[in-house]
């Protein structure tokens, strides 16, 4: 476990959950471990994209009969799952993976700025995520 | 000319029971009804070409060079895109395996994809109804300020393939990655067998 970040990280992402203050309060990780929670929350930030896109073919699902029910149950299932707004679980999906990666690119910020290197050494994803 | 005027009562009892329908307030005033279809805005396709030989094989929509022309060097991946229907997806990534581009397309057969598309994703941030290489095709982003272009081509009556271009080069400039992902539609469209 380090906490000892000095002033480099101060106000950083990494910095509060290194020393598990700040944003991050409640819990702190050891930075040895950040490059594997960086692959981590990009695999899940890219299962969240994939889902999302799941959900806009969603919105595609033909009605199985040319009756009004059938026609209207798409119409409401299609729009629940896509449609302009954000209120639909393709906008919220991609929402989720959108911070997710926005995480991801902050401790990959500060993690170069702590290592004081160019190129990060990034694992692969931790076996037996989805996707 | 019997089964003609049989047809054209057909439809006038349809539209008109519909009309009817909506005036009691029944729940079907948000279906898309016969009249919504009459007036598609989505153009006929005139050289139709069958995304059905390749949708079990989504990964040949783009050759190897086509994609290493779009800078995806990952090899492509295939996905389960539901409904029984798969997609592929090619990617690049750094060094240090941050993913910079992605592009994943699937396929749509026997779907009215385009026409459904417009009705959707009209009031999307950014909306465009066009055509690439010739073909119906609607480019739209779900938000403005992001790298990401969705692209769906219709390439037949009732068939098309819809595409996703991300990027993160484009960070700065989001309208850009429609400009790449309309390029990388029309190399798709190209790998198509005409049809019939």
């Amino acid at each position: 476990m380090s906490s000892d970040t000095g002033n480099l990280l101060e106000g950083t992402v990494l910095g509060a959950l290194l020393a598990g203050n700040g944003n991050a309060s409640g819990f702190s990780i050891d930075y040895e471990r950040v490059p594997q929670a960086i692959a981590d929350l990009e695999h899940a930030a890219k299962f969240f994209e994939s889902r999302a896109k799941v959900a806009e073919r969603l919105s595609h699902i033909p009605a199985p009969g040319a009756d009004g029910v059938s026609i209207n149950a798409v119409s409401q299932i299609g729009s629940w799952a896509s449609n302009s707004g954000e209120n639909n679980l393709a906008a919220t999906l991609r929402n989720g993976a959108r911070q997710l990666e926005g995480l991801a690119q902050k401790l990959r910020e500060d993690l170069k700025i702590y290592l004081g290197v160019e190129e990060l050494n990034i694992p692969r994803p931790t076996p037996g995520l989805p996707l | 000319m019997k089964i003609r005027l049989v047809t054209v009562l057909f439809w006038a009892v349809g539209i008109i029971s519909m009309e009817a329908g909506c005036a009691r307030g029944d729940s079907v005033s948000s279906a898309p009804s016969i009249l919504t279809q009459v007036t598609s805005p989505i153009p006929p396709v005139k050289q139709p070409r069958d995304v059905s030989v390749l949708a079990r094989r989504p990964c040949e929509l783009l050759t190897v060079e086509q994609a290493r022309r779009f800078g995806l060097d990952l090899p492509p991946r295939q996905y389960d895109a539901a409904l029984g229907d798969i997609g592929c997806e090619w990617a690049s990534v750094t060094r240090d395996r941050q993913v910079v581009r992605t592009v994943q397309v699937d396929t749509f057969i026997d779907n009215p994809t385009l026409e459904v598309a417009y009705n959707k994703d009209k009031n999307r941030p950014y909306f465009e109804l066009t055509d690439i290489s010739g073909y119906p095709a609607i480019v739209s982003g779900t938000n403005a300020d992001l790298p990401i272009c969705d692209v769906d081509v219709k390439t037949a009556e009732r068939q098309s393939f819809s595409l996703t271009y991300e990027s993160k080069e484009f960070a700065r400039d989001p309208q850009q990655a429609c400009v790449v992902a309309k390029q990388i539609a029309a190399a798709v469209l190209m790998n198509l067998p005409l049809k019939g």
